[in-house]
C-alpha cells in the first residue's frame, strides 16, 4: 500500500538529526516501502530561530529535495515572529521553490495572532501548515517549552480558521495522548492529527480512528519509522481507513493547493 | 525463526486501559505477529504493595499455557521475606526469571536488600530482568512518579553480581552507556532487549550488534502494553545473517531461561 510520511525530518544546514543525511532517509524509506516523505528542518528545543538560520535551514531541505525530487517533499520552516521575512521566506520556498507546505516549531503558540498573517497567506496558497506540538505534563517541560502549542490551541485556532490546513504533530510523540484526543474530538475540519512519535502504546491509532476519525489522520513517523509503518499496518483498522491513513488523505491536502 | 518475547506483560495498568491482557488475548496477539513464546510477569505486581500476591495470579494465569506462556517472578527487595517468595515462585510455580522494578518500588539497585535478592536468583540460575521504565516520561499520570532506571546503575548493579545474568527491557542509549565504551564491561553478563532501538537511520541494533556481538541482544515487544509489530519489523529488517538474527530473535533468551 502506497505510504506518504507526512511528518519527517532529514539532516541539513546547521541541523543534524541522528542518521537522517539524505540517503540514509530515501534508504529507510526504500527499505520500508514509504513512497514519498515530507521533511523538514526546524530549530528544536524551544530555542529562539533568526532569519539566517531560518534560511540556513531551508537551504539544507532544498538541497535534499533536489537530490530526490519525487520522494523528498518539503515544509519551509519559519519563525513568525520575524513578520515581514518569515512571509518572504514562506513566498520564496513555497511559491518559487515548490515546498509542500510550513512547519512551526515552538517559539510561538498556533493560536498566537503573531501567526496569523502566515495562516493566511497557507489559505490563499491551500496549503497546509505541520505544528510541533504536545500536552507537557512535567513541570521542567512546560518551563523550558512554555510556547508548545497543545490540542485546545489547535481547537481555537481551527475555529478562527475554519479553510486552513493545520496538522497536529505528532500525537504518539507529544506528551499526554489520552488528553489530547479528547480535547480533539471537538476540533474543527480545518484540523489534522498525524500518527508519528516513538511510543508504540498499544490502542493507540484505534483510539485515534475512534475518537478523531480516519478522514484527517495521517501516517508519519518523525524519524521513528519501523514503529509507525508497523502501528498504521498492524492496526484493527478497516483496510478502506488504513488507505486513508497511509496516503489518501495527504494526497486530498496536496490538491487544495492553488496557484501562488 | 523462532521469537521469543523477552517483554511481555499480563494483567491491568492503573494508567490506561490495555486490550489482550489476558493469557488468551496475549496468546491471539503473539498468534498475528508469528511470536512463538513470551516471557511474562504480572503488571499487578508491580503495584500491590506485596508483590508476591501477583506472582501468585500469575501462576495460575499461566498454567493451562506454560508452553508458550514463561512465568518471570517480581519482588519487591524491601519487602518482608522475599526469599520465601523467590523460593515459592522458583520452586512450586516454576519461575525461570526475576524481574526488578527499583523506580516503582522505591529501592536502589546498589543497596544491601537488592544485591541479596539478585544473588539469591542468581543461585537459583534464574536470570535478572529490569525494565527501564514502563511508562514514556513525556505522557506520566500524575500519580506516576518513577524516573527511568539508569544504565549506570545497571552497570553498577553488574559489577557487584557478576555472576548474575541481567536482561536491560526497554533498553535505550546502550551504545553511549559503559557497556560500550568500557572496555572491563564489554564481556558483562548483561543483554538488552531492543524494542526502543532501532535498525533504519539512528541503527542502534546494527552498532550494538558490532560492537557487543549477537549474543548481547534479545528481541522483546512491550506487549501488550506496546504493540510488537515494531519489534518485530526491526529484526526482520536487520541485515545480518540467518543464525545471528535467529540468536536474537529467541537464541539468547532461551539460552537466559536455561541457565
Amino acid at each position: 500500500m502506497k505510504k506518504i510520511d507526512a511528518h519527517m525530518h532529514v539532516s541539513g544546514g546547521s541541523q543534524r538529526f541522528v542518521g537522517c543525511d539524505a540517503d540514509s532517509v530515501i534508504d529507510a524509506a526504500d527499505r520500508l516501502e514509504v513512497d514519498q516523505l515530507v521533511c523538514s528542518i526546524p530549530i528544536t528545543g524551544g530555542r529562539w530561530a533568526t532569519p539566517a538560520e531560518v534560511r540556513d535551514c531551508n537551504d539544507g531541505l532544498l538541497q535534499a529535495m533536489r537530490r530526490y525530487p519525487k520522494r523528498i517533499l518539503g515544509y519551509c520552516f519559519l519563525n513568525p515572529g520575524y513578520g515581514r521575512e518569515a512571509v518572504e521566506e514562506l513566498e520564496r520556498c513555497v511559491v518559487r521553490e515548490g515546498m509542500t507546505g510550513v512547519k512551526l516549531y515552538n517559539q510561538y503558540k498556533i493560536n498566537d495572532p503573531v501567526v496569523f498573517p502566515l495562516i493566511e497567506r497557507t489559505i490563499e496558497l491551500g496549503v497546509p501548515i505541520l505544528v510541533h506540538a504536545a500536552r507537557l505534563v512535567s513541570a521542567a517541560d512546560i518551563a523550558s517549552q512554555p510556547l508548545t502549542s497543545h490540542a485546545a490551541d489547535f481547537v481555537d485556532v481551527g475555529r478562527h480558521y475554519p479553510e486552513a490546513i493545520i496538522i497536529h504533530g505528532h500525537i504518539a510523540g507529544g506528551g499526554d495522548w489520552q488528553w489530547t484526543l479528547k480535547v480533539l474530538r471537538d476540533a474543527p475540519s480545518s484540523i489534522y492529527l498525524d500518527t508519528s512519535g516513538s511510543v508504540m502504546d498499544a490502542g493507540l491509532l484505534e483510539r485515534c480512528v475512534r475518537d478523531f476519525g480516519a478522514d484527517r489522520l495521517l501516517f508519519a513517523t518523525d524519524m521513528t519509522m519501523e514503529g509507525n509503518v508497523a502501528r498504521v499496518r498492524d492496526a484493527d483498522i478497516t483496510d478502506a481507513q488504513r488507505e486513508r491513513i497511509f496516503h489518501r488523505n495527504f494526497e486530498a491536502i496536496l490538491a487544495r493547493r492553488r496557484a501562488g | 525463526m523462532t521469537l521469543i518475547d523477552s517483554n511481555a506483560w499480563l494483567g491491568h495498568y492503573p494508567f490506561r486501559a490495555v486490550r489482550h491482557n489476558t493469557p488468551d488475548g496475549l496468546l491471539r496477539l503473539m498468534d498475528r505477529h508469528g511470536i512463538a513464546r513470551a516471557v511474562v510477569s504480572s503488571l499487578h505486581s508491580v503495584f500491590y504493595a506485596d508483590a508476591h500476591s501477583g506472582n501468585e495470579e500469575l501462576a495460575q494465569w499461566v498454567r493451562p499455557h506454560r508452553d508458550r506462556l514463561i512465568p518471570c517472578a517480581t519482588l519487591n527487595p524491601t519487602f518482608p521475606g522475599f526469599e520465601r517468595d523467590l523460593q515459592q515462585c522458583h520452586e512450586e510455580w516454576g519461575m525461570l526469571g526475576l524481574r526488578l522494578f527499583p523506580a516503582h518500588h522505591r529501592f536502589s539497585l546498589a543497596s544491601p536488600q537488592c544485591v541479596e535478592v539478585v544473588q539469591a536468583a542468581t543461585l537459583r540460575k534464574m536470570h535478572v530482568a529490569i525494565p527501564m521504565r514502563l511508562e514514556d516520561r513525556r505522557q506520566q499520570h500524575w500519580m506516576d512518579a518513577t524516573a527511568e532506571v539508569r544504565l549506570t546503575e545497571i552497570a553498577a548493579l553488574s559489577r557487584a553480581c557478576p555472576e548474575t545474568n541481567l536482561l536491560v527491557l526497554e533498553a535505550i542509549g546502550v551504545e553511549d552507556s559503559a557497556f560500550v565504551q568500557d572496555p572491563a564491561m564489554r564481556d558483562a553478563r548483561v543483554s538488552f532487549e531492543f524494542s526502543r532501538m532501532a535498525t533504519v537511520l539512528q541503527r542502534t541494533i546494527p552498532t550494538l550488534l558490532d560492537r557487543l556481538g549477537p549474543r548481547r541482544l534479545a528481541f522483546g515487544t512491550g506487549a501488550p502494553l506496546k504493540i510488537p509489530g515494531p519489534a518485530v519489523l526491526k529484526l526482520q529488517l536487520l541485515d545480518a545473517p540467518a543464525e545471528v538474527k535467529a540468536q536474537l530473535a529467541g537464541g539468547n533468551m532461551e539460552r537466559l531461561l536455561q541457565t
